[in-house]
């Protein structure tokens, strides 16, 4: 029985990452109405500056922290500019010609990957603080993995006070309800554009950085998490992060327990929930309907 | 636009198509070979978003079910690769009939999201049942003694294309191409005509999964092997890409892009180890500046040099003039 | 009522907390045109989208020459016989305006299934003689996208008669027309009612319009019906007067 409560944790640990990652494109697909595929790069980038980071900086604590504040400062960099030297010269065409740039991002981020940091297996280690383990049940569950869920909580706490308490959250929310209302309104949309965009990059990175020292760097995380953070976004429903919330646990939990049942239908498990909740009811478990 | 328009360029490329193996190496053929199911499936993605408006995402699924029909049926049963190719388009039509009954009933980006999922769904199965699908390490598929030269191949290849873009050519042109059309302009008026809008998305959409399983059924024998990545996302939006490169609006525009992509695949990872680099790169420049793809930009351009100098005739006229032309069976 | 081709039955639509149509009955005549007014929000688009199948009522019957409509799709209820046109006008804007009525055409007869058939030429003259009768002959081969909004509008007309319909829908036919088109379209309507036998069932906000056109009116207010008749008599109706005229007189 514990081993399927620390399964279920180990889920929930990893549906933490995927929330932070998947908030971010959920807030971008809200508000600029672009299916991100760039996202998935964004976290890839951020994996790989962490392992540099912390190379440089010895591997300790120190190397750690100085990764996640790094990380996701130049993923965030790096959003800014995609949002503000390409996407919004075509800002008003048709979504699919959006959709085509951030993919062809994606393309031209792999191979720029490949270039700067080759194609070999990278592993980041964890601070000595975080190696081991505590008990739960008289169970072993990785220290690590505690932070990973505390740190999502505090995310998903920061992220609603940030949307009902401040400014620009509630413009946020506004456009994410109502686009065309939000310009009548008077309000910034290039600023609001490139702003909803890097702090979604922003969380991208730092989803990489944190789930860079689980498991192993390499090309392709960048395919694979685009695709879980797609299906995150549209069973919680687009533009709503507390959505976002209930979609990573919902899908990193199916996987956790997906893996004990039969491992290598697991990802089916995702795909399964995903065409029931968009038959059943397209606009996401907490979205709105359009 | 007229029949004729769109029909000589086709024409060309078969004669040259089929010239092809007289003028050229045997490798270059190979790639000439690569190009004609790429091209295909382009095209049948193209019925989908060019004809009917529908964005799919997850077509890769059919083509790699018409990759492994072929295979299943070779080292399964035994079965030779022609019947296998004859099966593929039945196999990939009935999956997208199944998965097109769910798909057809959401709109835009929904519909996208929905056929990509299915499209990962039939991946996930494959990649992982290594029993039946040999998973990661694929499964082999061996093309009969008369088929293993390249040349013989190639002119199979290019006589089954050749078909099935003839099918897609006449299909843009037919009463249900015409529905079709209407339903991507405007899918409620559509429906206020009397059109019923999803059954005949669906059909689209199977017809567009049989075409891409036809394509995939050559492509397996051509590799002589079936991988999981033909029905991985990444392989769905080759098609896209390829069909914006060329032009979404122009019938040929698929096949224009896809001999970009299959060309450039070629210089570049002859000479460099980062192809995606490339392609990225040339996409970001299509869709930045020529977002009508390399087809509409030169018709368009094409169309204003005919225009200027022949004032006396307005374009009003000349246009209604060549429907006319057009219409005359 | 046995001559009614269209007969509502306490029909009402609820859109969660806010009630567009309560208990609306209405019987549309044979061979009439028949006006549907109200001030703005009155619940008269509602109501023509119900019965062309667009939203489904909350509760309420729904006849058409004498049987049940309610629950068929759109698509069945143009081959029942029932043709619509929308308040803001829904056309093919990057078809040709021949492409656009020869589609109408089409999609009515059925004619839309074949694969291989080519479409080039189908019902041609058929389209020709629908767009004469609106006397949209001219723009043949221009996107009807470029149509400047009155022109749509009669298209959209055209396509609404390609069906041969027993009932047409308007949903304010002249809206956004010069005083030419109005008095066009509206003589169009007369003479397809006069010499095709068509039922008409339409809204409309210019009121000379209606009296001058309508056979027999029907006054919503509030999502209910506050009566019915022949023109001279709810022109008469001391409510309607004060209602739906009297703001009319202010404006």
């Amino acid at each position: 029985m514990t081993d399927v409560l620390i399964q279920i944790l180990s889920g929930v640990s990893r549906g933490m990452v995927l929330f932070i990652v998947a908030s971010g494109l959920t807030l971008i697909f809200g508000v600029l109405r672009v299916a991100n595929f760039a996202h998935g790069s964004f976290y890839m980038v951020a994996a790989f500056v962490t392992y540099t980071v912390t190379r440089m900086a010895g591997g300790g604590m120190p190397g750690f922290l100085a990764s996640l504040v790094i990380a996701p400062l130049c993923v965030a960099a790096l959003g800014a500019a995609i949002e503000m030297l390409l996407l919004r010269r075509i800002q008003h065409r048709d979504h699919f010609y959006q959709l085509i740039l951030t993919f062809a991002i994606t393309l031209i981020v792999a191979d720029g990957v490949k270039m700067i940091w080759g194609r070999d297996y990278r592993s980041v280690p964890r601070p000595q603080l975080l190696e081991g383990s505590i008990s739960i049940f008289g169970s072993p569950f990785p220290s690590y993995y505690v932070l990973l869920i505390v740190i999502g909580l505090v995310i998903a706490l920061a992220l609603r006070l940030m949307l009902e308490r401040t400014r620009f959250g509630k413009t946020l929310r506004a456009a994410v309800a109502d686009g065309e209302m939000v310009g009548a309104l008077g309000v910034n949309v290039p600023l609001l554009y490139t702003g909803v965009f890097t702090l979604g990059a922003w969380l991208a990175g730092l989803g990489g950085a944190l789930a860079a020292p689980v498991g192993s760097i390499a090309i392709g995380i960048d395919n694979s998490i685009i695709i879980e953070s797609f299906a995150v976004v549209i069973i919680g429903g687009v533009g709503s992060v507390s959505g976002a919330l209930v979609g990573a646990l919902v899908i990193g939990v199916l996987q956790a327990i997906g893996i004990m049942v039969a491992p290598r239908l697991a990802i089916a498990f995702i795909f399964i929930a995903l065409c029931a909740v968009l038959l059943l009811r397209p606009q996401g478990l907490l979205g709105r309907r359009a | 636009m007229g029949w004729r328009r769109e029909a000589a360029p086709l024409l060309v490329l078969l004669a040259t198509m089929a010239a092809l193996p007289f003028l050229v190496g045997e490798s270059d053929v190979y790639l000439a070979n690569d190009f004609l199911i790429t091209a295909l499936f382009a095209m049948s993605f193209n019925l989908l978003l060019g004809q009917a408006g529908m964005l799919s995402f997850g077509h890769a699924a059919f083509y790699g079910l018409g990759a492994y029909t072929v295979a299943l049926l070779y080292s399964k049963l035994g079965v030779p690769i022609v019947p296998g190719i004859l099966a593929a388009p039945l196999v990939a039509g009935v999956m997208a009939l199944a998965i097109g009954f769910f798909v057809v009933r959401l709109e835009g980006m929904y519909f996208a999201m929905l056929s990509l999922s299915f499209a990962q769904l039939i991946f996930s199965v494959v990649s992982s049942w290594y029993s039946f699908t040999g998973g990661d390490n694929g499964l082999p598929v061996s093309p009969p003694d008369w088929l293993l030269p390249t040349n013989a191949y190639y002119y199979f290849t290019l006589a089954v294309v050749s078909v099935c873009i003839g099918l897609l050519f006449l299909v843009r042109r037919s009463t249900f191409g015409a529905a079709l059309a209407a339903i991507r302009e405007n899918p409620q008026r559509a429906a206020y005509l009397g059109l019923n809008v999803r059954v005949y998305q669906l059909a689209a959409f199977v017809l567009a999964g049989a075409l891409a399983g036809v394509a995939g059924s050559l492509r397996s024998p051509l590799q002589q092997m079936a991988f999981p990545s033909l029905l991985y996302w990444t392989q769905s939006a080759d098609p896209v890409l390829m069909t914006l490169a060329g032009g979404v609006g122009a019938f040929i525009g698929p096949i224009v892009g896809a001999a970009l992509f299959v060309l450039l695949t070629f210089v570049v990872t002859s000479h460099t180890d980062y192809p995606l680099f490339a392609f990225g790169a040339v996409v970001l420049v299509l869709v930045l500046f020529l977002p009508k793809g390399i087809v509409g930009t030169v018709e368009g351009w094409w169309d204003r040099r005919r225009a200027k100098p022949a004032p006396a005739t307005p374009p009003q006229a000349a246009h209604a003039a060549a429907q006319q032309e057009g219409s005359r069976p | 009522m046995t001559d009614a081709v269209l007969e509502l039955r306490g029909v009402s639509k609820t859109f969660g907390p806010f009630k567009a149509v309560t208990d609306m009955s209405l019987s549309v005549l044979k061979g009439e045109i028949h006006a549907l007014i109200g001030p703005n929000g009155a619940g008269k688009s509602t109501l023509l989208n119900m019965v062309a199948g667009g939203l489904p009522p909350s509760a309420g019957e729904i006849l058409f020459a004498g049987r049940s409509i309610v629950g068929l799709p759109p698509h069945q209820i143009v081959h029942a016989g029932i043709a619509r046109s929308f308040q803001i006008t829904s056309i093919f804007p990057k078809l040709s305006v021949i492409e656009n009525v020869r589609i109408a055409l089409m999609a009515r007869q059925g004619r839309c299934r074949s694969l291989f058939a080519p479409a080039a030429g189908v019902m041609q003259d058929d389209a020709l003689a629908l767009l004469e009768q609106v006397h949209m002959e001219r723009d043949l081969d221009r996107p009807a996208g470029e149509l400047a909004a009155g022109d749509r509008k009669r298209l959209e007309f055209a396509m609404a008669l390609a069906g041969a319909p027993e009932l047409m829908l308007l949903d304010e036919p002249t809206a956004g027309m010069s005083p030419e088109e109005r008095s066009l379209v509206t003589a169009i309507i007369r003479k397809i009612n006069a010499t095709r036998g068509v039922t008409v069932l339409f809204t409309e906000h210019d009121i000379d319009m209606v009296f001058s056109t309508a056979h027999r009116i029907t006054v919503m207010h509030q999502g209910s019906k506050l009566t019915e008749g022949e023109p001279a008599a709810v022109r008469a109706n001391p409510r309607v007067r004060e209602l739906y005229l009297g703001e009319a007189a202010h404006a």
